[in-house]
């Protein structure tokens, strides 16, 4: 068998069942609904935090007993990371090393189930960096996100990154 | 006919080929949405990157949903090749799936810019911006970018795509 072959895996989140749709929209209130509006924004808000390097803003996205971590393509694992401070370790360790200016396009955001305080969420990443060496996409990839509601505010409560590239 | 120079030679796409070529049509805002219709468009939104995730993570039921029964799904390449009309739930899935056994790349449809117009409580019509990326091996890369057109119905409070054009900005 071509071992170039194995390793691609169209709809690999899918088959691994990291990524299973519910099938059709979800029925839910008008509050509810409304509170989408928010629910999106705290994965924005995650992306504009890291991006522009404010670890008070990063933090903020987080619960306190957040878990974070990231799978390659199904085949090998980063993490995971368990409480906001490792997170945080984690994250802002990327930011001396790296000299490029990242923006992480989250798009596609849906949400899969919610109650009055919690919610399942997931959306897709367009991760691009800027540099001296031109503009260029990094990798794609999509989130997979619990949400907890604390004090009226979203945080994160565990997110799972699916990269689709190794990078 | 003599033939063109390189440089008479029209270049495709034509800028703006969508509105020129009466594909599409930007409407003026609307004014004063009450909060029903603006709750509506958060499903609306939702509808249109299920699509999306639906085709990429290969899920024929949930791809099968974004459409009602009688849908059509239609085409055109850079407002010079169209792609013919698809009539029928089953028969766009059916094509549209049909695609995966050939697409050894994971696909991403990064659905942006949606606006909405002429929504009522059960209808709607959408401008959505697509960029297509393909990540293979070590390499990601914009396959091609497009519009689509749509419009949506609601059925029994779901809404789903009764009508969608694709605008491609380049071949595909």
């Amino acid at each position: 068998m071509n071992e170039d072959k194995m390793s691609v895996r169209p709809s690999w989140g899918h088959i691994d069942q990291v990524i299973n749709l519910n099938d059709d929209q979800t029925l839910v209130s008008k509050e509810m609904l409304a509170e989408r509006v928010l629910i999106a924004e705290r994965m924005y808000r995650y992306g504009w935090a890291f991006d522009e390097r404010q670890i008070d803003a990063l933090s903020e996205c987080f619960t306190e007993s957040a878990t974070w971590h990231a799978s390659i393509m199904g085949t090998s694992s980063i993490g995971p990371f368990n409480s906001r401070m490792e997170i945080m370790n984690f994250m802002k360790g990327f930011w001396p090393i790296q000299s490029d200016q990242r923006r992480h396009n989250i798009a596609n955001v849906i949400v899969e189930s919610q109650s009055e305080k919690t919610v399942s969420v997931m959306a897709y990443l367009v991760l691009m960096s800027a540099s001296e060496q031109g503009l260029k996409p990094v990798t794609t990839g999509f989130y997979k996100v619990e949400m907890i509601k604390l004090d009226g505010t979203w945080k994160i409560q565990s997110l799972l990154v699916g990269f689709d590239l190794a990078y | 006919m003599p033939e063109l120079s390189v440089a008479q030679k029209p270049t495709l796409p034509t800028p703006a080929w969508g509105a020129t070529g009466d594909f599409l049509q930007i409407n003026q805002a609307v004014k004063d949405l009450n909060l029903d219709l603006a709750l509506d468009r958060l499903l609306i939104q939702d509808r249109i990157y299920r699509y999306a995730w639906a085709f990429d993570e290969r899920q024929i039921d949930a791809l099968n949903n974004c459409f009602t029964e009688d849908a059509v799904w239609e085409g055109n390449t850079q407002g010079i090749t169209p792609v013919p009309p698809f009539k029928g739930r089953t028969t766009i899935t059916d094509w549209l799936s049909g695609f995966w056994a050939n697409q050894s790349d994971q696909r991403r449809h990064v659905m942006v810019n949606i606006v909405i117009d002429n929504q009522s409580a059960e209808k709607a019509d959408a401008l959505v911006l697509l960029i297509l990326t393909a990540s293979e091996q070590s390499k990601l890369e914009i396959v091609l970018t497009s519009f689509y057109k749509l419009h949506l119905e609601k059925e029994s409070g779901v809404w789903r795509i009764a009508h969608l054009f694709e605008g491609f900005d380049v071949d595909f």
